[in-house]
């Protein structure tokens, strides 16, 4: 492994990069998520990474902490090569993660999660705890990262566990320090803090990745940003000579041809089915978005996308959307009905459709057949049940292998438990499940998630489909692609917030530039 | 698994169609033995149980191991004690489980319904044993499909019991029939009640079912000795000390169905409640959304399924029926309330409701071969000179490996079956 530098490249200029990536590739399946990316990262420089979901972020950087092995390309650090090394042997050349969901113990406090995974050790082969304390409050102090070493950290704030993860590194010794999306998840000043931070770490000499999709804070304290599109760097650009629509244009790309829905199908006198005016909610769990003052309004015959890269509230805005939680203020209105608060069999009864984000937890029940699973919220409808006492066994199996016939689904009989299906004809059930009902609107959150181009097309099809004929549709997902695909009108969210509304046909530029936060 | 090779590459040779089919179908129950689905893992746990418990009885017996001293100077001796014990042991097992050869020979000779009565007596006991079982066993394994893990079978017993109990001792004069379908609808009030209470804590305040319903046991334990010390309960003649409850009265009582054969009206019950179980799973709503609620709890929501609302339900459905094995051991089989009622039968209708993989027809199947085992367990030790724990060691062994069916896998090399999630 061991090998002189002089072998394999000629010296750089200024200072040499302390971690380089040479025409890295990774191929999943047909998907290349890495495509030939060279990229180097030089000592006391902050280098962001920005690029949409599925741009090939996570991919490259679990190659540079050892977790993805490359199928092409090198890794070389400090001029060494190190392709194919695993994660300790990442930590052991000084590479530290801080990662987006924090992998810390929340019923710990904050030193013995510093010293978790090396613990000092007494004499007698005990856990030196003092000695824990001291290493946690000496690389703190060294830093300027004040924290409370006896504090449980489930009971800090974010941005302070964000602290003791990097602590955490940073008593490993990391060098090369690779923060993944870590403004995501703070407030303003949380972020102004990090910053602060991540200048002191590259003022101190260490190599600093900075991967977000946020482009005001790439640009706020980077020195340099590299874009990423469709798993190829596609342009590397100094902050002070680029700019957030440069930047935009650059992370979102174009796309030719397309099938764009054409603009103006929607009268503008349609009457709205679904409405949501200043919701406002706390996040309900760990790595949840807090939801500020969200207005959408979905006309009759339309389909609204609510587009925003992942982690920015896209699961909160289909929990409120859905009645499955109550939003803290703000109303819901389905059909000139108000029903916040009322749950989720009152938005069910008055004709929402869902098509859940997670369609193993959510949508579908795995261990059931097939039948069951299309008649999940059909429990009460008298075809399928005798006065909601008895289930209708032989007129579900009956409704099974019609909608068998009718979606397509690849399977063998109504008998087939679920979970034993492919993804995309469990996609399929769900739609079939929720077009069958008698709807008014229907919300999909990520409807083509995970699933094949065939599979894809059939259920913008069915979701399109639907809005010809009268119906309301909300898409809510992460994907460009698909919102321009098949909405006609786009709301954009950024951290719980809608940063705005823009209607087709779509300025992809725009687009990118309220995703990065505007 | 050479079958599995050889089956579809076997090419459609004209030919007699019976042999054929006979080969078909030895090919499929191969197959079927060979691919992991809990009546093979029952099976096989059976096997592995019996086998361990061999080398346990062979360690553990005193003749044995003096015979196996010797093992050099009399080898013919030393196996042949040995072979004689595990031999003596396993066909008691039999005979004290299904039915005595010796006996059944007597009640061809001379047929009697005395004799009859003798040789199906061990069947007899098995059922007897297993009724209860079965009862509490497709209770719990309502609750347990809805993921309320109900540990309060013997709570749940013994407040049907104390229903059942003051109905038929309280409304004496009342005719057979109606007596007892008084005293276990009494018993079902009782039960569920105390399936009601947990219930309600958990969907309420979010408390921990399984903490909830252990400590009710001791609660309604209590209950139970406390009402045995009153006056109104206690059987005439006994002491505080040791208190027994009032006896039931013969038009309260589940008489044996058939004079050849010692088996209680109870049987009838748990047939009831074993049929009632799979329609309320299979077939009704409620059990649909249950099983919803308990397999995929935010799938529950997003179908707008109330899972407060379900869980209460499930407790105090599964409260219910174990109720009524309360009533079925107090109008049946003990006949009267004793203090520590409905400990044992609710512990072990955990292990039969988890061992029928919690469907009421395999809980029937496992209630019938704890209840053989128990049954069983005794003739064996008076046949073998093997101590009775060791039955209960067994027991304990079979059921460990049935609740590790990874286990089982492993050691016979079973093939995962097709799309298996359940």
């Amino acid at each position: 492994m061991v090998r002189p530098a002089t072998a394999q490249a000629p010296p750089r200029q200024d200072t040499a990069a302390v971690v380089e990536l040479r025409g890295v590739s990774k191929v999943y399946g047909t998907l290349r998520a890495n495509d030939g990316i060279s990229l180097s990262v030089r000592p006391g420089e902050i280098h962001a990474l920005v690029g949409e979901n599925g741009a090939g972020k996570s991919t490259l950087m679990g190659i540079l902490s050892g977790t993805v092995r490359p199928d092409e390309g090198r890794v070389v650090i400090d001029g060494e090569d190190v392709t194919g090394f695993d994660a300790k042997g990442a930590i052991a050349r000084g590479v530290g993660m801080v990662h987006q969901h924090f992998r810390l113990v929340g019923a710990f406090t904050a030193a013995q999660n510093i010293a978790l995974g090396d613990e000092p050790l007494t004499r007698r082969g005990l856990l030196d705890t003092a000695a824990a304390r001291r290493r946690a409050a000496e690389v703190s102090e060294r830093f300027g990262l004040v924290l409370e070493p006896d504090a449980v950290v489930e009971d800090m704030s974010v941005g302070m566990q964000q602290r003791v993860e990097i602590v955490k590194t940073l008593t490993r010794d990391a060098r090369i320090l690779i923060f993944d999306e870590p403004t995501a998840v703070l407030t303003d000043e949380e972020a102004a803090a990090l910053f602060r931070t991540l200048r002191r770490l590259r003022d101190d000499g260490r190599a600093i990745v900075f991967i977000t999709h946020k482009l005001r804070d790439a640009l706020a304290v980077a020195d340099t940003v590299s874009v990423l599109r469709r798993g190829r760097l596609v342009a590397t650009r100094d902050p002070a000579a680029t700019s957030v629509e440069e930047l935009g244009t650059l992370m979102v790309g174009r796309r030719v041809g397309g099938s764009e829905r054409a603009a103006d199908l929607v009268p503008p006198d349609a009457p709205v089915r679904l409405s949501v005016r200043g919701v406002t909610m706390s996040s309900r769990t760990l790595h949840g978005t807090p939801l500020r003052d969200v207005d959408l309004e979905v006309h009759a015959g339309e389909v609204l996308g609510v587009l925003g890269v992942d982690g920015n509230g896209q699961p909160e805005i289909v929990s409120v959307l859905t009645g499955m939680q109550t939003p803290d203020a703000g109303e819901v209105v389905l059909d000139g009905t108000p029903l916040t608060g009322a749950g989720p069999a009152a938005f069910l009864a008055a004709g929402l459709g869902v098509i859940p984000a997670d369609r193993h937890a959510e949508g579908l029940v795995l261990g059931m057949s097939l039948g069951r699973n299309l008649v999940l919220d059909r429990r009460h409808d008298p075809r399928f049940s005798w006065r909601s006492l008895f289930l209708r066994e032989r007129e579900i199996r009956a409704h099974a292998r019609r909608m068998i016939e009718k979606y397509d689904i690849r399977a063998q009989s109504p008998d087939q438990l679920v979970g034993s299906l492919s993804g995309g004809n469990q996609q399929k059930v769900i739609v079939a499940r929720e077009m069958e009902r008698d709807l008014t609107v229907m919300v999909a959150a990520n409807p083509t998630r995970g699933l094949d181009i065939g599979s894809i097309e059939f259920v913008h099809g069915r979701l399109a489909a639907m809005a010809a004929a009268g119906g309301a549709v909300v898409v809510v997902t992460s994907d460009i692609d698909e919102a321009v695909a098949v909405c006609d009108r786009i709301a954009v969210v950024s951290s719980g917030v809608v940063t705005g509304v823009v209607a087709a046909p779509f300025d992809r530029d725009r687009i990118g530039v309220l995703m990065g936060g505007d | 698994m050479v079958i599995e090779a050889q089956a579809p590459a076997a090419p459609p040779r004209p030919g007699p169609t019976p042999r054929r089919s006979v080969r078909d179908a030895a090919a499929a129950a191969y197959r079927w033995i060979g691919t992991r689905n809990q009546g093979v893992v029952v099976l096989l746990s059976l096997v592995t149980g019996f086998a361990v418990s061999a080398v346990l009885i062979v360690a553990t017996t005193a003749d044995i191991r003096i015979a196996l001293g010797g093992l050099f100077r009399h080898p013919g001796n030393a196996l042949a004690v040995t072979g004689e014990g595990l031999w003596s042991f396993y066909t008691g097992l039999f005979r004290g489980a299904i039915v005595d050869p010796e006996m059944l020979g007597r009640a061809f000779a001379d047929p009697s319904v005395a004799a009859w009565r003798r040789a199906l007596t061990p069947l007899g006991n098995t059922i007897t044993a297993a009724v209860p079982l079965a009862i509490v066993g497709v209770g719990l394994a309502i609750a347990y499909r809805s993921a309320a893990f109900n540990m309060g079978a013997h709570a749940q017993m013994v407040g049907g019991g104390i229903g059942a109990s003051w109905v038929a001792f309280g409304l004496p004069g009342l005719p057979w029939l109606p007596h007892v379908l008084l005293a276990i609808v009494a018993a079902v009030v009782g039960g569920a009640l105390c399936g009601l209470l947990p219930g309600l804590l958990k969907a309420v305040t979010g408390a921990s079912e399984v903490i909830v319903t252990i400590m009710f046991n001791y609660v309604m334990a209590n209950v139970l000795v406390f009402l045995l010390s009153s006056t109104f309960f206690r059987a005439e003649g006994n002491g505080v000390a040791n208190p027994v409850g009032r006896v039931t009265p013969p038009s309260a009582a589940l008489t044996d169905l058939v004079p050849f054969l010692p088996v209680n009206a109870g049987a009838i019950v748990a047939l009831l409640v074993v049929v009632a179980g799979a329609v309320l799973l299979n077939r009704s709503r409620l059990g649909f959304e249950m099983q919803i609620a308990g397999a995929s709890p935010r799938a529950a929501d997003v179908a707008g399924i109330r899972r407060k609302v379900v869980v209460v339900w499930a407790f105090v459905i599964s409260g219910a029926v174990c109720g009524i094995a309360g009533a079925v051991q107090v109008l049946g089989v003990s006949q009267q309330l004793q203090v520590e009622f409905g400990h044992t039968i609710g512990t072990l209708g955990i292990l039969v409701a988890f061992v029928g993989n919690t469907r009421p027809v395999g809980v029937a199947a496992a209630a019938l071969l704890y209840g053989a085992l128990q049954a069983g367990g005794l003739t064996a030790q008076l046949d073998s000179g093997v101590s009775y724990q060791l039955t209960n060691v067994m027991q304990s062994l079979i059921v460990m490996f049935v609740t590790a069916p990874a286990l089982i896998a492993a050691i016979y090399r079973l093939r995962e079956r097709q799309g298996a999630s359940r």
